[in-house]
């Protein structure tokens, strides 16, 4: 994951919000450009949640907990002044 | 180059500086300086570095020390914490959490670098962008609380509480590992995912996160008063009752 592809998480998220409130401007007629605006950021809150959740539940299923085997033991911890 | 780390939660670093040493530090964090040590702030790297340092967490501006003569020059963290040298070699570059920054030898290069995996960026603990130590010589790094360290062997890997990890070598592989069972998600207190650290390569914990600590201590912070003495009088009310 590089820069490039989470800004275009991000864009591709937030131009699906600005269709949303162009769809909500053709419906009602009554809103002004600052108000689509103000709209697709409040859009785009909701579906960022939405998918955050989406993302959680998803690495929730991928990242499975696995119980490894090792040998660990206290001597390899170094603590402040070791 | 000599140093010395004195104090224990609330560390000073001092370095010692032979004649034209030089090192550099995050803006502010110096505590003090010999007379013959010269302080010049400086945009290292250029603009875009600088930008970069400061979505960082760190600041625009990195101050440099040059010494006139043998100098020294003390450094210290913003919060209770640690203070940890790092060895900084060409082959072994080091990652290390937003902030965590102090000051280093004018060989190391500070730049940031950014999350790889989209599940270690939303719910790894650390956010998108963390800073980058490479190049050559010694880094100091600070961050809240005491710090663990551990060398991790090839194929080894540790479970870490999302937001505890201070840094960690190139060679780690950072990834995050959803906790076992939905009565321990719930009602284990670790949340829904840990951070998962494979080896080879030394990662650095700490025993408290600044946002803990201020958790922590919120409740005990005194709450602004909306009626009651205010002003001078007030003021003086306060310091003679005691309150």
């Amino acid at each position: 994951m590089n820069l490039t592809k989470f800004v275009l998480i991000l864009l591709s998220l937030y131009f699906i919000s600005l269709i949303a409130s162009f769809i909500v401007k053709k419906w009602t007629l009554f809103l002004s450009w600052a108000g689509i605006i103000a709209l697709s950021f409040i859009i785009f809150s909701v579906i960022f949640g939405l998918f955050l959740i989406a993302l959680a539940i998803g690495y929730a299923i991928i990242k499975k907990p696995v119980v490894e085997k090792g040998d660990y033991r206290i001597e390899r911890i170094k603590g402040k002044g070791e | 180059m000599n140093y010395k780390i004195t104090g224990d939660n609330l560390q000073v670093v001092t370095i010692e500086l032979d004649k034209n040493d030089k090192v550099y530090a995050e803006a502010g964090s110096l505590v003090y300086m010999s007379p013959n040590v010269k302080m010049e702030a400086k945009a290292r790297g250029g603009l875009l570095k600088a930008i970069g340092r400061k979505f960082a967490g760190e600041t625009f501006f990195l101050t440099e020390f040059t010494s006139n003569g043998k100098g020294l020059v003390g450094f210290a963290g913003n919060a209770p914490g640690t203070i940890l040298p790092l060895e900084i070699d060409k082959n072994k570059g080091f990652i290390v959490q937003k902030d965590a920054f102090l000051c280093a030898e004018d060989g190391v290069e500070l730049s940031i670098t950014f999350q790889r995996r989209l599940g270690s960026i939303f719910f790894g603990g650390e956010g998108f962008i963390l800073e980058r130590l490479s190049g050559k010589g010694i880094a100091f790094v600070h961050a809240c609380g005491d710090f663990i360290e551990m060398d991790l062997k090839e194929g080894e890997s540790i479970k870490v509480d999302t937001g505890s990890v201070v840094g960690w070598e190139e060679s780690v592989d950072y990834d995050i590992q959803r906790v076992k069972g939905i009565k321990t998600i719930f009602f284990g207190g670790e949340g829904l995912f840990l951070t998962h650290l494979k080896g080879p390569g030394k990662v650095i914990l700490q025993s408290m996160t600044l946002h803990n600590l201020a958790m922590a201590l919120a409740p005990f912070l005194p709450r602004q008063q909306t009626s009651g003495r205010s002003g001078i009088v007030g003021t003086f009310l306060d310091e003679t009752l005691g309150r």
